[in-house]
């Protein structure tokens, strides 16, 4: 059993309705199978797949990144900081 | 040096150009990025930033690492803000220093490209009609 906590920000975290949210899978999923899964519950977030950022643990990785028990993965759009 | 700092009360310059003086140096470059009323022909009222934090305090270390490696700077300080931002205040100052003014004017410029690729932090515009999420749309 592999226990995840996801982030997410700015429009993700509108489009979705949360800000943090733990999930668990039964077997390794990659970042693009959670990708997967929200958009299949929140069909905006396809739409916005191709622009997507993602980091593990606080680092910037992508989505074929397999993603390990305990890991902390977060997803969000282009930054717009300054 | 460096010194790295996220805050949500208004940044206090005086306070941070005092951290790190050196009597070596020959050039302080300050950038401060303010908060204009208009974006995009339309009449912003404020700006809201979203920030994750932590990651956000560790991508501007790495910048400010890189930035003191690349160029004979003496110091790196950026302070970036989060939450309301009114119009005409400052959101981000970034002060670099250096025996000569070369040097800062490059990794001054190389600090806030990379904050804007880089560091996690969302604008989001306040309108008198709505609001909108910066950076969504490219």
């Amino acid at each position: 059993m592999i226990k995840i906590q996801l982030k997410l920000f700015a429009s993700m975290k509108d489009i979705c309705g949360f800000s943090e949210k733990d999930f668990t899978f039964e077997k390794p999923v990659t970042v693009n199978d959670l990708i997967n899964e929200l958009s299949a519950l929140y069909p905006a977030v396809a739409e916005k797949k191709s622009t997507l950022l993602i980091a593990v643990n606080e680092n910037y990785t992508n989505t074929g990144t397999v993603i390990n028990d305990g890991d902390t993965v977060a997803i969000f759009p282009p930054v717009s900081g300054g | 040096m460096k010194f790295i700092a996220t805050q949500k009360e208004p940044i206090n310059l005086d306070a941070l150009l005092a951290q790190g003086e050196s009597p070596s140096d020959g050039a302080d470059l300050v950038f401060i990025g303010k908060v204009r009323d208009h974006s995009r022909g339309k009449t912003v009222l404020y700006i809201d930033y979203e920030i994750y934090d932590t990651m956000a305090l560790k991508e501007l270390n790495k910048i400010a690492d890189e930035t003191l490696e690349k160029w004979d700077l003496t110091r790196v300080l950026i302070i970036h803000r989060y939450g309301r931002v009114n119009i005409g205040e400052p959101s981000i100052v970034i002060a670099v220093s250096s025996s000569h003014r070369d040097e800062s004017y490059q990794g001054s410029r190389y600090v806030i490209d990379e904050i804007k690729k880089r560091v996690p932090v969302w604008k989001k515009e306040f309108y008198s009609d709505g609001s909108e999420w910066i950076g969504d749309r490219n």
